[in-house]
């Protein structure tokens, strides 16, 4: 992730993905749950010790499993032995759809389990956890009301506010009803990515624009940051990205000094 | 010693008759229109669901349902057309007729030459002095496949599908009776599906090879064990229905299906092309399953949601119209205020249970949904979860864009390619042309890019200037046609 910028002290917390139909980010959550496995190897990171291993739960709600298995191998990561090691847990919910409607509670259950261990081998505790959710929006249609929706997501935030803990959700800004409880749940992220298309046309070397706010001060690097002296703070960048199979390439920095003005 | 995670499986399997292989392990089947494969970069992958929005006021929807299905019967698939009400005559007369011999070749060559003037659509102009390449003697004529063509492909496929590999699986046109065409032209994307004339139904001939099913998804009676009755929404009833669909298609252990996804995962991460089963996967076109949704949210789909302890001795309580009769008590009375019209989250909820269906399964599925009948928030749901959209939209006579096309009269409404399909993509692809215009043929129905006709530009811009100006005027700054002098011109 050092071309967005982010350091491992950005893996904390609450970070909000925002897509739309016409500039998809879930190509921003393969880059970040690599970014989350292999962490150790950022470059802030490799002047200490590394610090124990991250965990990544994820929640496959708007693709199957087996697509992420072929994104994340393609994106480098060696899936089976992760899922070995309990170093990735996938929670398959799309084909737990195909059978039938899943309550959020019994969701909630199932991550819980899967944030603990769940009995997984190598899975202690006392490991970050990640916890990403893609996507929010398609989780929401499963709550039975309003409250069940804000406990689910005030569960997965909680989650996000312990020690080396995140919680990285995928939604969809376009979808009017959902302003609500999006506007919420920015409000309490750390790091905002916006992809947006561009207008008018498409140049060819461009597919989208990727903003990404920092709605707090981050220090570079978690431990490292006292002798990298890396200091983020709050404001938005605003990226050029092209998507090819090769994965995304960003273009074109741009600096806004305060953080709302994209 | 190995060294990466590339397994050697062995000399590769033969794809199933109507598949082909796409990119990023996906299997690709026709959606029995040449048009919109080319659009989707191929085809429909295989446990997608591709989401149609109605306009309301064209049926350019049921008639790609009825391609899509057509094509299914013409390789001996097994299909499954849902809707509320059913059409009449049932799918024999709703699946239009495969053309065959000379019809299907002269159909085939109508649609080559639309392509070659979309080619041409830049030097409009210039056309007349170009020799195409059928009028050539001799010459070799051009495939046009989504990814051999550079031009083609880079203007009207997605980015990543622009490249779908153009390989001919011993596919059906090449066993069925158009194969003089195809042994004339090399195998791309025109030999991939068949061709249909709307204009005729298929008949029970047309089914004779395919295992086909209707449903009718309008409310249903229940009898329950205890003795009561329950009116069974047309979404609950689908739902069922379809799961029993593609049970049919791979019979599969329940063990086996409670492991399918981790080892799924792990195979698919090993680099797999296929996750393992307990059982092999049975091969055949039978065993590749079609599934058709239409109108799905229309008013036929009424009654959603019932659970009544209905009266047995009330017929009008049994077929969910009791709510009319003013004559409910009870539980009834309670159900009946609960009867209405299909919510868009519902909607919502049953696509991403569909979706979760046929994922990983030998099964594509075609869902129309009448958007106007929905919220824009619940429309935008229902595209994110799709695999797959394209949009409708009518146009009127004289708007600009049917006045300004070229050949006005056959244009029939727009085309919205909104997003295509990413199974397995690392980067979902982007479509380089998002608007096309749907163009009634003859007997057929076209998709082409929105080009605009100069010349008409021009009429339209002396119409509306009134200076009488030829066209050459107009371009080359000349002297108008009534013989003037123009001072200024240049």
């Amino acid at each position: 992730m050092a071309l967005l910028g982010l350091t491992a002290a950005d893996f904390r917390g609450t970070l909000l993905l925002r897509d739309c139909l016409e500039a998809q980010g879930a190509f921003l959550l393969v880059q970040l749950i690599k970014a989350a496995l292999n962490e150790a190897g950022d470059g802030a990171m490799g002047l200490v010790p590394p610090p124990a291993a991250r965990r990544v739960v994820l929640v496959a709600a708007q693709h199957a499993a087996s697509h992420y298995a072929i994104v994340l191998r393609k994106a480098g990561l060696h899936v089976p032995d992760l899922l070995a090691r309990g170093r990735l847990v996938v929670l398959d919910l799309l084909s737990m759809l195909g059978t039938g409607l899943l309550p959020l509670q019994v969701l909630h259950q199932q991550l819980a389990a899967a944030v603990a261990g769940g009995g997984v081998a190598g899975s202690g505790t006392g490991r970050g956890v990640c916890l990403v959710a893609d996507d929010l929006s398609a989780l929401h249609c499963l709550a039975r009301g309003e409250e069940d929706w804000a406990a689910f997501l005030h569960a997965c935030t909680s989650l996000g506010q312990g020690p080396q803990c995140c919680f990285i959700g995928l939604a969809h800004a376009d979808v009017e009803a959902d302003e609500g409880w999006l506007a919420r749940l920015e409000h309490c992220a750390a790091l905002v990515l916006d992809t947006e298309p561009l207008e008018p046309g498409r140049p060819a070397s461009n597919t989208g624009r990727l903003a990404i706010t920092r709605r707090e001060v981050s220090t570079g690097g978690g431990a490292a940051s006292s002798s990298t002296g890396a200091v983020a703070t709050p404001g938005c960048h605003v990226l050029g990205y092209r998507l090819s199979e090769a994965g995304p390439a960003f273009l074109n920095h741009e600096q806004h000094s305060h953080p709302h003005i994209l | 010693m190995r060294q990466g995670s590339f397994l050697r499986k062995g000399v590769a399997q033969s794809a199933d008759s109507g598949t082909r292989p796409g990119l990023h392990g996906q299997t690709l089947i026709s959606s029995g229109h040449p048009d919109l494969d080319r659009l989707l970069g191929g085809g429909v992958p295989l446990g997608s669901l591709l989401l149609l929005l109605e306009d309301g006021w064209s049926g350019h929807h049921a008639t790609l349902i009825r391609y899509f299905l057509a094509e299914g019967a013409a390789c001996g698939q097994t299909l499954l057309l849902a809707a509320a009400p059913t059409p009449l005559g049932g799918l024999f007369k709703y699946l239009p007729a495969q053309l065959r011999g000379k019809a299907a070749e002269k159909d085939e060559e109508e649609g080559g030459k639309e392509q070659e003037d979309f080619k041409l659509r830049i030097a409009w102009q210039y056309r007349r002095y170009i020799k195409t390449a059928s009028s050539r003697a001799g010459s070799i004529p051009v495939s046009l496949s989504p990814g051999s063509s550079p031009g083609l492909g880079s203007t009207v496929g997605g980015r990543s599908g622009g490249g779908q590999a153009a390989v001919s699986s011993g596919g059906p046109s090449s066993s069925s009776s158009s194969g003089g065409a195809a042994s004339r032209k090399p195998a791309g994307l025109r030999d991939w599906c068949h061709r249909f004339d709307l204009l005729r139904s298929a008949g029970e001939e047309g089914l004779l090879q395919c295992q086909a099913q209707l449903l009718d998804c309008g409310s249903r009676r229940v009898e329950q064990p205890s003795g009561d009755a329950s009116v069974s929404s047309g979404t609950q009833y689908l739902l069922s229905q379809a799961a029993a669909f593609v049970q049919s298609l791979a019979p599969q252990q329940p063990a086996a299906a409670e492991q399918a996804a981790p080892a799924a995962m792990a195979a698919a991460g090993a680099g797999a092309r296929a996750p393992p089963a307990a059982a092999p996967t049975p091969r055949g076109p039978q065993h590749v399953g079609r599934i058709a949704v239409l109108s799905l949210g229309s008013p036929g789909w009424r009654t959603d949601c019932l659970a009544v302890g209905a009266d047995s001795s009330n017929p009008a309580a049994a077929d969910g119209s009791s709510w009319r009769q003013g004559s409910l008590g009870g539980k009834q009375a309670a159900a009946a205020t609960a009867a209405g019209p299909v919510s868009g989250a519902a909607i919502v909820q049953w696509l991403l249970q569909l979706k979760g269906l046929v994922r990983d399964q030998r099964c594509a599925v075609v869902v129309s949904v009448p958007a106007a009948q929905f919220s824009a928030a619940d429309v935008a749901r229902m595209q994110h979860f799709a695999d797959c959209v394209v949009a409708f939209e009518s146009v009127a006579d004289d708007s600009d864009i049917a006045r300004l096309a070229p050949d006005p009269a056959s244009v029939a409404g727009l085309l919205h390619l909104r997003k295509l399909p990413s199974l397995g993509a690392a980067a979902a692809p982007v479509p380089e042309v998002a608007l096309h215009l749907v163009r009634h043929k003859r007997r057929r129905l076209a998709i082409t890019p929105v080009e605009i006709d100069p010349e008409a530009e021009l009429a339209d811009a002396e119409a509306a200037s009134g200076a009488g100006k030829t066209a050459a005027a107009v371009l080359c700054g000349g002297p108008t046609s009534g013989g003037r002098q123009a001072s200024l011109e240049f």
